[in-house]
């Protein structure tokens, strides 16, 4: 191999970075020059992902179960016992996968920004390396800081590159996230005075192994809470979801695909990384006397009820998208609370597939809105007859999205109704109620999916569009990947499957290491 | 039998998988848009089909029904035992091991062939490549000509996987495939508002439906723990599913309500009351469409699945089957009399088809059923078929030569220009009303409405199920006979459709001469193919999955089996081969011939007292009957009534929860940040006010004592004495006192 494992994450990390500097040394007239920079950098992580993809099969990853590899241990900050400590297991590599694809795709998709390229593809580099470094980290510091690190280049991103209402959308995003910093911060203090004089106290694995505040089951939901309104402002879960479709309807479609893509992935994947393993207590027992796997679900319910209602009300196509996505993140959450292999497994690849599927959408909406200037479902009309190529693309998309068999999302979804369906009862209460109800949300995604089609796509050409120009080169290169993933998947999901099937058996196993069935 | 069949089975649905992905790939590059690639892969597995079907009767003829299985790992699922290990009576069962999963926790999905299947693989590939060969004339130089056939292909490829799949998971992935075709298909011509709102409307219904079907595959899987028919079947028959549940007041067995789940999915799908609105709007699709998918194939999915789940239904929910049909057959027979659409009147029989289809197996429960009523169910479907792709093939080619006029009203005397078509039209519709024993129709009509009415006898409470089978088969003869005179007898009514009107080119004719020898009767008939004569060939090859006896034969080679077993079984119900007894009692068939007898030529002369002599005439009986003809012709109101009560409503919920998100949750997030921006504010100006002014205060004070001050530094020494002797003066005075 090239490239030594133990180096990869870190070069998978910081290439952005390097990216950035050169991208700096360009002068900024060089708009040319500085967007294909760029491509390239996105381009080398991207393969250094799929690298690792080959390198974690190679190794055996598929069946080991929960280990981690590529993993990279050094001391950084030793007065306070903090590591450079990275390492994979598989949900990282999907994950880690999906952001190098995403943003390598993304970026070709911010080619038709005109204004301050330079310092737009600076803060997209650091972005990158933010992402990459969330889903790598294996110390907590490590992890908080790449969090942070992600959220500044986000803000301005949105801040200077979005809409008419990007100031508001961006302080909103901001202040959001920051709030829930500020409690994984002052979680992560927590712990560290608790485990300062051990010398780890921001190591994942040491805390996984301490199940920090087992005898102070009160301390310890607090900081399970802490970390996962955390999370759950990412996810984004109902009622912390309204900074999204602000933030997604102003932010310049690359920044929509990565929001979608990636960012709401990180809150499933913190919660995957460090509720569920590091306060197992908690997990599988109660909060103020309620169940707490009872309470995720019914919050998920609510995310994939109440996203499908007002994905169905909105006029505005970006808005749309977004309350869809606020509706299929509901779903993970709800394959989180069942905790079987069947419902986790579905939760882990409907955030996978909903990167696809929602980057899809968000990349088609780009695709029109770069040539009509407005995003008004009602004005729209008839684009499918004049623009086949890319019809033929948003159907892929809006059909993966809708969870139509054959393509991924209905994979997913099934799963986690499967799963959540025979979930224990003494694990999930009202499992099976809470899933019926929940299988509503398949009428109401079709309703509200097909009705925008049928808006947008469908029924007479309106004279105003008759100069549009099918979807060009770059755009189908954009698109084009993700959808033949999707079809992919949906045909073989156990090629993704696979990848992290191990690693959520042993988080099950972990959680409820009586419980047969596997 | 050899093991080859599993082979040609895969070859059939992949031929029309590889076209799909050749035409939608390059349809822009091949010549003619690569219709030819779609109609000859077809051809092949329709031959491959033909070679199965042979096979099959080879087989049965040797008393060892076809019934072969080949299985592949798919999807990892765990099952969790807890549930079958709680119910008591199934937990035998639960320790059975369970075929469709794998020790390593996947669910395996696989191909199940046996006679039904054979039957199924031939209709759809019969109907599918004469339609395929008709619409390269009827839609010549459309638009969307290569977009078109990669559908066709697709569709085929989902409707043979549908019938080849031996489990539920398939049979529910390409069941929504087949609906995602029609949907594409109906809105073939998009641009006409009512073709997407028709695509819409029939994929939400059917939706609808299908949320019922995976509750039910969700509680048959978290129960059995796998999807495959035979587990199912085996688990049912050791008693598993047996608790009884109560849901809306109702007492039932979780058996029970798993199969009304699963009907929900077949009501949506074969467009059984009340989700049957959308298959009439669905003819907004080209004509050959409503052919192949909203007539013979697709819509009959639906029955398919009823019938191949049938040994799961429970007796209740088998009744419950059987009024639905009942329903729907008589209900839609009644609107099909007042349509002036001729595809619509099509549409509207097609459903009242469907549902005597549905009343048939109905009546065919296992327990306290008519056995032979599960068996014309699923042969009408076959017959039916045929006869209804050919009556909408014969109607595409009425409307080709009249120009894309479908009203009956703007045709009249056409039986001269398009004689073809005539004579076709008219086998059609004969087997379609049931002519006795010339038509396919007859037979398999009959013997539903024999069950049905020997299911009366059984069942006296239940009597009406066969006198509703009875009159709507009455007026399927009226309305279908209306439309003949209508459309091929009497004067034309527009003269200049009339004269411009010609028969249609061979791709067109050929299909429906071949559909019209299929419709006639031998088809039907019980002494085809010189198999035994008391059954017919259907009943030799189609048998109820008799559950108890399958056990032997699963082992995971799927060698292929003799179903020997099952006829051991199956002795118990006293029937020399195995099949359940096709005998209808003999006061049953006798009244159910004369019933329909009767009934079609009361139907047929009352057609032509009205339309073809005209001594009757229709505006005075519609007049004579004003509310219920307002009635029909409004089709019972029902789509006024799902507007008011559930379109109208959901849309304003959703209206109404976008209020909510915005004025309420996320004015929550604006008053923090307004909060926040007042606080900031606030102590903005105590900062000015008070901690920056006190500063600022101290600074001022000391600059305005210093300004004071400076008038008195005027760098004059005379005023510095001054000062000095004046304060000097002061204080000596102030001492003084001292």
């Amino acid at each position: 191999m090239v490239v030594p494992d133990s180096l990869l994450l870190t070069l998978i990390t910081f290439v952005p970075i390097v990216g950035l500097l050169v991208i700096l040394c360009i002068p900024a007239r060089a708009a040319g020059a500085i967007r294909w920079t760029s491509a390239v950098f996105t381009g080398i992580v991207f393969i250094l992902t799929c690298l690792m993809l080959g390198r974690y099969f190679a190794l055996g990853g598929p069946s080991s179960g929960g280990t981690f590899y590529f993993v990279v241990k050094a001391d950084w900050i030793s007065t306070y016992h903090i590591q450079y400590y990275m390492g994979a297991d598989g949900l990282s590599v999907s994950l880690i996968f999906l952001t190098g694809l995403l943003s390598f795709l993304a970026c070709f998709a911010a080619f038709g920004i005109q204004k301050g390229v330079k310092g737009f593809h600076a803060m997209y580099q650091l972005l990158v390396c933010g992402m990459m470094g969330v889903f790598c980290a294996k110390d907590l510091f490590l992890f908080y800081v790449f969090w942070e690190l992600m959220l500044l280049p986000m803000y301005f991103l949105i801040g200077v590159w979005g809409g008419p209402r990007r100031e508001y959308a961006a302080i909103k995003f901001f202040i959001y996230t920051l709030v829930g910093s500020v409690l994984m911060l002052l979680a992560m203090l927590a712990l560290y005075f608790q485990y300062r004089h051990t010398g780890r106290p921001f190591d994942i694995d040491f805390l996984i192994e301490q199940q920090p505040f087992r005898t102070a089951l009160g301390i310890q939901q607090l900081l399970f809470w802490a970390f996962f309104i955390c999370f759950a402002i990412k996810i984004p879960m109902f009622p912390f979801h309204t900074w999204l479709p602000d933030a997604h309807v102003e932010a310049p479609t690359a920044i929509s695909v990565i929001l979608a893509g990636v960012l709401l992935k990180m809150g499933g994947y913190g919660i995957f990384r460090i509720n569920l393993p590091m306060f197992t207590d908690t997990t599988t027992g109660t909060t103020l006397g309620v169940s707490t796997l009872y309470i995720i679900a019914v919050f998920g319910l609510i995310n994939i009820i109440y996203g499908a209602f007002c994905a169905m009300a909105q006029t505005d196509f970006k808005k749309l998208v977004a309350y869809s996505s606020v509706s299929h993140m509901g779903y993970v959450l709800l394959g989180i609370a069942a905790m079987n292999r069947a419902a986790v497994n579905g939760a882990v690849f409907q955030m996978f597939n909903h990167g696809l599927s929602s980057a899809m959408l968000f990349l088609l909406v780009g695709v029109i809105y770069d040539r009509a200037h407005h995003r008004e479902i009602a004005r729209f009309g008839g684009l499918g007859a004049h623009m086949p190529r890319y019809f033929a693309l948003a159907i892929v998309g809006f059909f993966s999205s809708l969870g139509l068999p054959g393509l991924n999302g209905f994979i997913s979804e099934v799963m986690v109704f499967l799963g959540a369906f025979t979930a224990d009862e003494s694990i999930l209460p009202y499992a099976r109620v809470i899933t019926l109800m929940a299988s509503v949300g398949v009428v109401l995604t079709a309703g509200y999916i097909l009705w925008c089609m049928q808006r947008v796509y469908l029924g007479e050409l309106k004279p105003e569009y008759k100069a549009f120009p099918d979807a060009n080169a770059i755009e189908i290169f954009t698109l084009a990947p993700l959808a033949v993933l999707c079809i992919v998947l949906g045909i073989f999901p156990n090629l993704a499957l696979r990848v992290f099937d191990g690693t959520m058996v042993a988080l099950i196993h972990q959680l409820y290491p009586v419980a047969s069935g596997f | 039998m050899a093991d080859y069949f599993i082979h040609v089975c895969i070859a059939i649905f992949l031929l029309p998988l590889a076209a799909f992905g050749i035409v939608a790939l390059f349809h822009n590059r091949l010549p003619r848009h690569g219709d030819w690639i779609v109609i000859s892969f077809m051809g092949i597995a329709l031959i491959l089909a033909l070679v199965i079907f042979g096979g099959a009767l080879r087989a049965a003829a040797h008393h060892q029904p076809l019934s072969q299985q080949r299985s592949w790992e798919w999807l990892w699922l765990n099952f969790p035992k807890s549930h079958a290990a709680q119910t008591g009576a199934a937990g035998a069962a639960a320790h059975a091991p369970i075929e469709g999963v794998s020790p390593s926790g996947a669910v395996r999905v696989g191909i199940l062939l046996d006679g039904l299947t054979a039957v199924m693989l031939v209709v759809v590939t019969v109907v599918s490549f004469l339609v395929f060969l008709y619409s390269s004339a009827y839609l010549k130089g459309d638009v969307r000509y290569g977009r078109y056939y990669a559908c066709l292909s697709l569709f085929a490829t989902s409707m043979l996987g549908l019938v080849l799949s031996d489990n539920l998971l398939t049979l529910y992935i390409f069941w929504e495939l087949v609906g995602f075709c029609s949907y594409l298909l109906i809105g073939h011509w998009f641009e006409r508002k009512s073709a997407a709102d028709a695509a819409i409307k029939a994929f939400i219904t059917t939706r609808i439906g299908d949320v019922g079907m995976l509750i039910g595959i969700l509680l048959i899987y978290s129960n059995v723990g796998s999807f495959r028919y035979e587990d199912i079947f085996r688990y049912v028959h050791d008693g598993g599913m047996s608790d009884s549940v109560r849901i809306l007041g109702l007492e039932g067995s979780l058996r029970f309500w798993a199969a009304i789940g699963l009907f929900f999915g077949a009501m949506g799908k074969s467009a059984q009351f009340p989700l049957h609105v959308w298959l009439p709007d669905a003819m907004e699709g080209p004509t050959p469409v409503s052919a192949l998918i909203h007539a013979a194939t697709m819509v009959a999915a639906g029955v398919y699945l009823v019938g191949r789940m049938h040994p799961f239904f429970p007796p209740e929910a088998l009744l419950f089957v059987a009024y639905i049909g009942a329903i729907t057959a008589a209900l839609s027979a009644t609107i099909a009399l007042v349509m002036d659409d001729i595809k619509k009147v099509l549409a509207y029989s097609t459903i009242s088809q469907l549902g005597y289809m549905m009343l048939g197996l109905g009546v065919g429960g296992e327990v306290g059923g008519v056995a032979a009523g599960f068996l014309f169910g699923l042969f009408h479907l076959t017959t039916h078929a045929f006869f209804k792709a050919g009556l909408f093939l014969g109607s595409g080619s009425v409307i080709h030569a009249a120009h894309h006029e479908q009203s009956m009203w703007q045709y009249g005397g056409l039986a001269r220009k398009l004689p073809v078509t005539f004579a076709t039209f008219l086998i059609f519709t004969l087997a379609l009303c049931g002519f006795p024993y010339l038509t396919s129709g007859f037979f398999t009509k009959d013997g539903i409405i024999g069950a049905a009415l020997q299911f009366g006898m059984q069942h006296p409470t239940h009597k009406i199920l066969g006198w509703t089978a009875l009159g709507a088969a009455g007026l399927t003869s009226f309305y279908m006979f209306r439309l003949i005179f209508l459309t091929f007898f009497g004067q034309p009514r527009n003269e200049h459709l009339y004269h411009h009107a010609h028969e249609s080119p061979w791709a067109m004719v050929l299909p429906l001469l071949v559909l019209a020898v299929l419709s006639l009767g031998f088809v039907g008939s019980n002494r085809t193919f010189g198999l035994i004569h008391e059954a017919s060939w259907f009943s030799t090859l189609v048998k109820r999955p008799t559950p108890g006896a399958h056990s032997a034969e699963t082992a995971p080679a799927a060698e292929p089996v003799a179903a020997h077993g099952a006829e051991s079984a199956a002795a118990g119900r006293g029937s020399e081969h195995g099949t359940d007894s096709v005998h209808l009692l003999p006061e049953a068939h006798h009244q159910a011939l004369v019933g329909s007898i009767t009934v079609f030529l009361a139907g047929l002369i009352g057609a032509a007292l009205v339309y073809y002599f005209q001594w009757i005439r229709a505006e005075a009986i519609a007049r004579l009957f004003r509310p219920l003809y307002v009635l029909f012709l409004n089709k019972w109101y029902m789509d006024h009534l799902y507007r008011a009560c559930v379109i109208l409503p959901y849309l304003a919920l959703c209206y109404f929860i976008r209020l909510v998100d915005t004025y309420v949750i996320d004015a929550v997030v604006n008053f923090w940040g307004w909060a926040g921006r007042a606080g900031a504010w606030l102590v903005g100006r105590v900062d000015w006010g008070v901690v920056d002014g006190a500063v600022n205060g101290t600074a001022w004070t000391t600059g305005f004592a210093g300004r004071l001050l400076r008038f008195t530094q005027t760098g004059l020494v005379r005023n510095y004495i001054l000062i000095l002797v004046a304060g000097a003066t002061v204080l000596l005075l102030l001492f003084w006192k001292i």
